[in-house]
């Protein structure tokens, strides 16, 4: 979680160099052939070496000896070691050669007398289990020698008899430069102090790290959705219906950047503390056809131009202290951060203000969280947050516990226990004048809400079988419900799963959702689940025409019939700004899916789900009209995505998206409505 | 792979599904089985199928109730009952209950005395009372219930009241129908032929309530105890009412179904107020007053001395009666003069048929609208996928009633307001209309006490500034719907966006009120003022324009569209009784397949000339708005397409 890993591999690599660069000279010292070298030892440095009866490779071989050995030279022939290989005065020749990251086989030592040194340095404190350093002791003739297995999941430790760990290097960070490297300041791929591989302030500390993100994310979309024309003007003559044309096209352009600031060491141990700053800055575009639905006025026209600097993080993180040699730690994080409810993000995932306490525990086999956050405003048509405006009245406490390899090996399972607490009583309007809270249904009256979401998530493989797969169950109640005008008793149920296996390089999965829908708005219980801010990754999330899209709920309020990048139809006034529903209709989900790795570069995906309404009370009553199909239609989607370079740094995302409507969607948007489509491309350039 | 692995490998997907729907079912499969028809969904009652009416003794209790009530409450009342057909029954006012009421808007402190606000401390409070109990009665059905609270819900500038850039209440103007100056509405004491006039038009102050029997409206009771005959502006903000409370404990055992009450009904998705006086109701059981002294006479309104009978909606003497041509459409009902039809079907007078409709044709136009009244989803009715209630009015050029009808249960206020509409649409889009309200006397507002005056207004102003403003000077070369008046009669254009300018025929924001609306009001000041404060005033006409015009005044809101027959006006056919799209609707669709089964030429305007084409200050009005999900069972859309 904290580790970084491309970190901790590209300072490996930076090692290994280091280590050929200083042995090199000396190793492959071109001694005269048949030389009588006095002294002279070598050490093994690759896992095993070979041993020769003579010089030469296709030679019978008599040994294999494991690394780490001392072996006495008596005879060199160009990089043809005659070697004592027991007190026996049995004799073999080993060859050294090149091994990996451009060390060899085999270092040459000056003289026995030099290994004392290397001892002296690792002495009292020397590990048990490291690999002893001690003069070979001859094996039964013409057998292998066999190593012990090799635990992958181990990092090997190293060996303290190695005379390059002695070393002393003073800044470890500049060595290449000090070796006489060369990077442009801007260039990420190598060192650089704008990515955190090299210490900055050095007045400040020695081991401050600063990284600076920029990423351009930036979308072409064009979609119909069922339009309303707007009630006071139309923008044509002959406009005599409720709906209008349903055309639409959005342009939205973040520039995401990000500024962090670390001290400590940047490999597996974590930091001691990081402040991180990421400002977003927006620019959005979207045309439609009609007069109304882009502000609340219809005088302002059928294009809006907007653009937000929001800001998406803003903490400090302290870690307060290590409980264990493996770097296990409790670490606290306060401000503006990310936070994710679950491995899908169907409960909570925002940027809100707050104060995280979060570690982990038993080689970080368990992590834990535990967080208040106060969800900030957001700004209406970037989606961003909207720091002047402040904290909205609502609460999010959350406590939640990772177990990895649980119940099986490659199986993570997550409980939370996450409570809500709105406390909105006063009346918001969003950037465009619409009416959000409360929502433009039932009373009007202000009303609050405590909801407890009792969770369990997990993702991970069961044997070849992917699942990912989140429960919650949804417990509280709500001051008053509009439509009721009474207090209503939350209970609510969620489960989504998601089955995959993986056939070469085809990924096909099964998805599976069911919110539960509220039976009758009035009865005093309110069983439709919503969540807090919801914004899944599942059933082909923002390529799916249905999550993708907010469907407005045209003669059933100002509401939304599912909110953009929502599976739940909870009829909320918007996901970002308004207050949970839970007198929703529900949804029961069943999909197919399949991602086909074409390429390296280039991934196609397409899926397929069958929507259904849990119960559509709430929606007849909503629009004073009987829904007798609860059938909300088929959403299909397909699209790619392609890395040009094999990497993160361009990514370019297209999908097409369409949903054919059920007789319950008929019901509420008519039987000739064009299709209902998404198509969209996203361009993502990274640095 | 460990046991587990095995165990759940191939068992995983079942298990998961099985175990999980089980969880989520049983938190969405709770709640079955209320008893309670107002926690109900479905809304399921008896409603009786014969005519039904209050007798005396009931009309006494309920008076004796709302008695037991304010006197428990230590608030003296003025206590009105009315039948459904808005007789008075008795108006009875306790000893210390004070005889007049404070008339105001409460929205216009500080500026010249505006519209009605002048006739503050000048009515007396048994007209009020009787105002709250018509339109208590007037506004309801077996399919919905609306209390004058609700009223006050559905007049304001902005749906719902107080929420910045919502458009106007949809009943916006309603408030200046069932005028006592009208020549549609009747008059007289006693239990007679209906729809009778009210006194103040309808009301918006809460107190005024439904009466039902056996599900069904059998009248109406108004209670004035806080000397105030004023609107709720701020509905959202449940402040209780004294005459509230008083009025619906008084109908104990005469209570309105729970689930057909206004907040039960869901408009465009907002839930209008039924009552604030739910949780404070005062247990009653008296069934005789304290004083029949106290039943006071209210000259034309009420006869004092004794609580009277009302008169049975249905039955022919009430003024509402079953067709009995059964030509009008299926179930229609007509409007009688206690005997027979009192606007049968007749030809037009202006013009004269072969141009004008003939009666043939006005007979095919109301029986093609009440045919599509019948198809259409309710959008005020319970339980769901109810048929729309409408009355049907169609008039000639001049106003000439050329026929009326209604569905069985349309609320009656409607079958007043469907010819306001109509006459409305046939007005202003007719060559002379700019000049006839040109032609309109001035009106003074008189101010408290009388006779001071306020402000005077000059009518042909309204037509300057719709010139000006882009909407014509109602010159004849554009086609009006109601709805495309409505939408420059309002305080705000467009309708309800914050800081924008009125429309041409209303008053500035800052001087408007539900009680000053503009030339809506304007028009029929001087006739309504003199039959308020002289009620016993023969004339019949509103206005000043030549009756039958605009007699019963201009409406405001939708529904209601112009006839042409090949490009010449010809009349108009309004439509009221249910929600406004419904009510266009049936107007517009009723009219084109009318004229589409006649093939006489008759049809709605020509698109070209029709309002929708005016674009006053860059906005495009609208000419009519068909409603989502026009139709019962069927998933058509967009049904006015092309029309």
């Amino acid at each position: 979680m904290i580790v970084n890993t491309s970190k901790k591999h590209l300072l490996t690599l930076i090692n290994a160099a280091l280590i050929a660069t200083l042995v090199q000279p000396h190793a492959y010292a071109a001694e005269p052939k048949g030389a009588q070298p006095a002294g002279i030892q070598l050490q093994v440095l690759s896992p095993t070496i070979k041993v020769y009866a003579e010089p030469l490779p296709d030679a019978l071989l008599l040994y294999e000896i494991p690394k780490g050995n001392l072996l006495d030279v008596v005879e060199q022939q160009g990089t043809w070691f005659k070697i004592k290989v027991n007190t026996q005065q049995q004799y073999g020749w080993v060859h050294q050669e090149p091994w990996e990251f451009g060390e060899l086989t085999l270092s040459v030592l000056p003289n026995k007398g030099d290994v004392s040194f290397a001892q002296e340095q690792v002495g009292a404190t020397e590990p048990k289990d490291a690999p002893q350093t001690k003069q070979f002791q001859p094996a039964v003739p013409n057998t292998i020698v066999t190593l012990p297995p090799i635990d992958p999941d181990q990092v090997e430790a190293p060996s303290p008899n190695l005379p390059r760990e002695s070393v002393p290097i003073l800044d470890r960070w500049r060595i290449m430069q000090a070796l006489g490297f060369k990077f442009p300041w801007y260039d990420p791929f190598n060192q650089n102090h704008l990515k955190g591989d090299l210490p900055v302030l050095k007045e400040w500390g020695e081991d401050l790290f600063f990284n600076i993100g920029v990423i351009s994310d930036t979308v072409f979309e064009s979609r119909r959705v069922a339009t309303p024309v707007a009630n006071q003007i139309s923008t044509a003559p002959g406009a005599n219906n409720t709906y209008g044309g349903g055309e639409q096209f959005v342009f939205n352009q973040n520039i995401i950047l990000s500024f962090d600031l670390q001290k400590g060491n940047t490999t597996f141990k974590p930091p001691e503390y990081e402040f991180k700053f990421s400002p977003v800055i927006n620019y959005n575009f979207a045309d439609v056809r009609e007069a109304g639905v882009l502000n609340a006025n219809p005088r302002k026209g059928t294009t809006r131009e907007d653009g937000f600097i929001g800001v998406q993080e803003l903490f400090a993180d302290v870690h307060l202290r290590n409980v264990s040699d493996r770097y296990d730690f409790d670490s606290i994080r306060v401000g503006i951060q990310p936070f994710i409810s679950d491995f899908r993000g169907f409960l909570f995932q925002d940027t809100p203000f707050g104060v995280r306490l979060f570690g982990n525990r038993d080689n970080n086999r368990y992590q834990y969280n535990l967080a208040w956050f106060r969800r900030l405003e957001k700004d209406t048509n970037s989606g961003l947050n909207d720091v002047g405006q402040g904290l909205r009245k609502d609460d999010v406490f959350a406590a939640n516990l990772y177990k990895q390899d649980f119940p099986v090996r490659g199986f993570t399972s997550q409980v939370s226990l996450t409570h809500n607490r709105n406390d909105e009583k006063n009346r918001e309007y969003d950037t465009n004048d619409f009416l959000v809270r409360p929502a433009l249904v039932g009373d009007l009256r202000p009303h609050t809400y405590n909801v407890t979401y009792l969770g369990y998530t997990g993702d991970g493989h069961f044997g070849k079988w992917s699942l990912s797969t989140s429960s919650y169950l949804a417990v509280g109640s709500d001051s008053r419900s509009p439509i009721a005008q009474k207090r209503q008793d939350i209970f609510a149920g969620f489960h989504a799963s998601e089955l995959a296996r993986d056939f070469d390089w085809i990924r096909v999965r099964a998805n599976l959702l069911l919110a539960s829908g509220d039976k009758n708005p009035y009865d005093g219980k309110s069983t439709g689940f919503d969540a807090i801010l919801e914004n899944p990754q599942f059933a082909g999330a923002s390529t799916s025409y249905y999550i993708r899209q907010t469907i407005p709920l045209i003669g059933g309020g100002g509401i939304g019939l599912s909110g953009r990048n929502g599976l739940l139809p909870s009829l909320r006034s918007s996901p970002i700004q308004g207050q949970s529903n839970f007198a929703n209709p529900g949804l029961f989900l069943i999909g197919l899916g399949a991602d086909l790795d074409l390429s390296p570069q280039l991934r196609v995906f397409g899926n397929i789900s069958d929507l259904h309404f849990m119960n559509t009370s709430s929606l007849g009553v909503l629009r004073n009209e009987e829904i007798p199909s609860k059938h909300l239609g088929v959403d299909a989607s397909v699209g790619f995505h392609w890395r040009p370079l094999f990497n993160q740094n361009i990514i370019i995302n297209g999908s097409i998206g369409a949903l054919a409507p059920g007789d319950g969607l008929k019901q509420l948007y008519g039987n000739d409505q064009s299709t209902l489509y998404s198509a969209l491309i996203n361009a993502l350039f990274t640095y | 792979m460990n046991p587990l692995e095995r165990l759940l490998e191939p068992s995983l997907r079942t298990l998961t599904i099985a175990l999980l729907s089980v969880l989520v079912a049983s938190c969405g499969g709770g709640g079955g089985g209320s008893s309670s028809s107002s926690s109900s969904v479905t809304c399921s009652f008896p409603i009786a199928t014969t005519p039904q009416s209050l007798t005396a003794a009931e009309t006494e209790r309920i008076i004796a109730q709302a008695e037991q009530a304010a006197s428990a409450l230590g608030a003296p009342a003025t206590i009105a009952v009315v039948d459904r057909v808005g007789n008075v029954l008795g108006v009875y006012r306790m000893g210390s209950a004070p005889t007049t009421a404070n008339l105001s808007s409460g929205r216009l402190p500080g500026v010249p005395v505006q519209g009605l606000d002048g006739l503050n401390n000048t009515i007396g409070s048994d007209l009020a009372a009787i105002a709250k109990a018509v339109t208590g009665a007037y506004l309801s059905s077996s399919g919905n219930a609306f209390s004058t609270r609700t009223a006050s819900f559905i007049i304001q500038e902005h749906f719902p009241p107080t929420v910045n850039n919502q458009a106007s209440g949809p009943l916006f103007g309603v408030q200046f129908s069932q005028l006592p100056c009208g020549d549609f509405v009747t008059r007289g004491v006693g239990a007679t032929t209906g729809p009778k006039r009210s006194p103040l038009g309808l009301a918006g102050d809460p107190g005024g309530f439904p009466i039902y029997k056996n599900g069904v409206v059998v009248g109406g009771i108004g209670v004035l105890a806080d000397g105030v005959y004023g609107i709720d502006l701020n509905p959202t903000s449940g402040a209780t009412d004294a005459d509230e409370r008083i009025a619906q404990s008084a109908l104990a055992g005469f209570q309105a179904p729970d689930c057909i009450r206004a907040n039960r009904i869901t408009l465009g998705g907002q839930i209008p107020s039924y009552s604030n006086a739910d949780g404070s109701l005062v247990s009653v059981s008296a069934s005789t007053v304290a004083n029949a002294a106290n039943f006071i006479a209210v000259p034309t309104y009420f006869t004092a001395g004794v609580a009277l009978a009302g008169k049975a909606y249905g039955n022919t003497d009430s003024g509402f009666s079953a067709d009995a041509s059964g030509t009008l459409g299926a179930g229609a009902f007509v409007v009688t003069n206690g005997a027979t039809n009192r606007f049968p079907a007749v030809a037009s007078t202006n013009p004269a048929p072969a141009t004008g409709l003939s009666a043939g044709e006005v007979t095919q136009i109301i029986n093609s609208a009440i045919g599509v009244a019948n198809q259409a989803r309710a959008q005020i009715r319970r339980p769901l996928g109810a048929p729309a209630q409408v009355t049907v009015s169609i008039v000639d050029v001049d106003g000439n009633v050329l026929g009326v009808a209604r569905t069985s249960d349309a609320p009656v206020f409607g079958a007043d307001v469907s010819l306001q509409k109509a006459r409305t649409a046939a007005f202003f889009s007719k060559a002379s209309a700019g000049a006839e309200i040109t032609a309109a006397p001035n009106v003074t507002y008189s101010d408290d006490p009388l006779p001071a005056t306020g402000p005077t207004i000059t009518l042909g102003d309204y037509v300057t500034a719709s010139s000006s403003f882009g909407s014509t000077a109602f010159n004849g070369t554009k086609a009006f719907s109601a709805r495309a008046i409505g939408n420059i009669a309002r305080p705000l254009f467009p309708d309800g966006i914050n800081g924008s300018p009125n429309g041409p025929l209303s008053k500035p924001l800052n001087i408007w009120s539900p009680f000053s609306t503009g030339l809506q009001l304007d028009l029929v000041y001087n006739g309504l003022t003199t039959a308020i404060l002289t009620p016993n005033t023969a004339s019949t006409n509103c206005t000043a324009t030549p009756a039958p015009t605009l007699s019963n005044g201009i409406q405001i809101f939708p529904g209601a569209v112009p006839i042409y027959r090949s490009g010449t006006l010809i009349g108009a056919i309004g439509v009221s009784g249910d929600g406004v799209d419904q009510d266009d609707m049936i107007a517009l669709l009723g009219l084109s397949r009318a004229g589409n089964t006649l093939g006489t030429g008759v049809s709605n305007a020509p698109a070209g000339i029709r309002a929708d084409t005016l674009s006053p200050q860059g906005s495009g009005l609208r000419y009519i708005n068909c409603p989502q999900s026009p139709f019962i069972n069927s998933d058509q859309q967009n049904v006015c397409a092309g029309i």
